[in-house]
């Protein structure tokens, strides 16, 4: 427990969170790109079309969808958590996490939307309906969005950094909307496949879970990216900072 | 899949399924692209600011204090 709690606090470190993302970061584009190359391979070639709702190849566009409809709402919980991580214990490395996750999560939520919509038109044939779900998933883009302008409407960074927290944890209260939203309310989207026992075909279940990996790995690999971005336009003047851009922090073996 | 025909194709809904992914690779590889850009571009700048000689560097802002009446 007290080695948990050091390295949580080293890891507010900026110097420190931007060195070891640097090591992990390979690994991790490197078990994403295996699990995308296995997940597509069974999600676009090996796996059956659906024949008992007459859905045929459109079933695939359930390997990106729903993938990135799981992402858009934990995303968005894990932004809430690292605001209440800054606000708390008044880490600014966590507030760095919340305006990282932003735009990825962002554009998972917007996925979501595209993929859901087009989907919708063969099967449903309707391109939108403003069902709860749908309506409740369109607003949670919208709090992304009204998440990075607020940010960006402050000119002092800790300001940005509270107000933007602020945001971020009210809003959280729209996620078990989205998720029960099919079960309090008779949408025409459907209700839950992937908790619910016995409601997806076996056959379906390898290339969604291989996806599913995938695309996690995926957001965390952006996130990441972003983070490491974020810490350096936080630090620009910081000494280690200038050391890294100049390439003496590699020749320690320490980058 | 029994074929290069029907993979292309996809019965007749290969409009909206390759649509689907090919939306989904564009938007998470510009996530992918302008994350890289923007860590290069910091570290252009952050070593042109080195490079500066320091009479050029930007001085620290002095505190401003209100003159007592």
């Amino acid at each position: 427990m007290a080695n948990g709690w050091r390295w949580f606090h080293q890891l507010g470190s900026p110097k420190y969170l931007f060195q070891k993302t640097g090591q992990w970061l390979p690994w991790i584009w490197a078990a994403t790109l295996i699990l995308l190359g296995v997940g597509l391979y069974y999600s676009l070639w090996a796996s059956p079309i659906e024949v008992r709702q007459g859905q045929g190849h459109t079933v695939r566009i359930m390997y990106v969808h729903v993938p990135a409809a799981a992402l858009s709402m934990i995303a968005y919980i894990a932004m809430a958590i690292a605001a209440i991580v800054g606000l708390v214990w008044k880490m600014k490395m966590a507030f760095a996490v919340v305006r990282s996750i932003a735009p990825v999560g962002a554009a998972m939520t917007f996925l979501a939307l595209f993929t859901g919509s087009v989907w919708g038109k063969p099967t449903w044939g309707t391109w939108w309906e403003w069902d709860a779900r749908m309506t409740s998933e369109l607003l949670l883009l919208f709090l992304y969005l009204g998440y990075i302008a607020l940010h960006a409407s402050f000119s002092d960074r800790s300001k940005a950094d509270k107000a933007g927290a602020i945001l971020a944890i009210v809003g959280v209260i729209n996620i078990p909307i989205i998720y029960f939203s099919v079960k309090w309310w008779n949408t025409l989207h459907q209700g839950y496949s992937v908790t619910e026992k016995g409601a997806l075909d076996p056959a379906f279940q390898t290339p969604l879970f291989l996806m599913l990996g995938a695309i996690y790995l995926l957001f965390a690999a952006l996130v990441i990216m972003r983070l490491r971005a974020e810490i350096i336009l936080r630090n620009q003047k910081a000494r280690w900072v200038t050391e890294w851009a100049t390439g003496a922090m590699s020749k320690r073996g320490e980058s | 899949m029994s074929s290069w025909h029907e993979f292309i194709f996809m019965g007749k809904h290969g409009a909206y399924v390759w649509s689907s992914y090919l939306m989904t690779v564009v938007v998470l590889l510009g996530l992918f692209v302008g994350f890289r850009m923007m860590l290069k571009s910091l570290k252009k700048q952050v070593l042109s600011e080195a490079a500066a000689p320091d009479a050029q560097k930007q001085k620290a802002r002095k505190l401003k204090v209100s003159q007592a009446d």
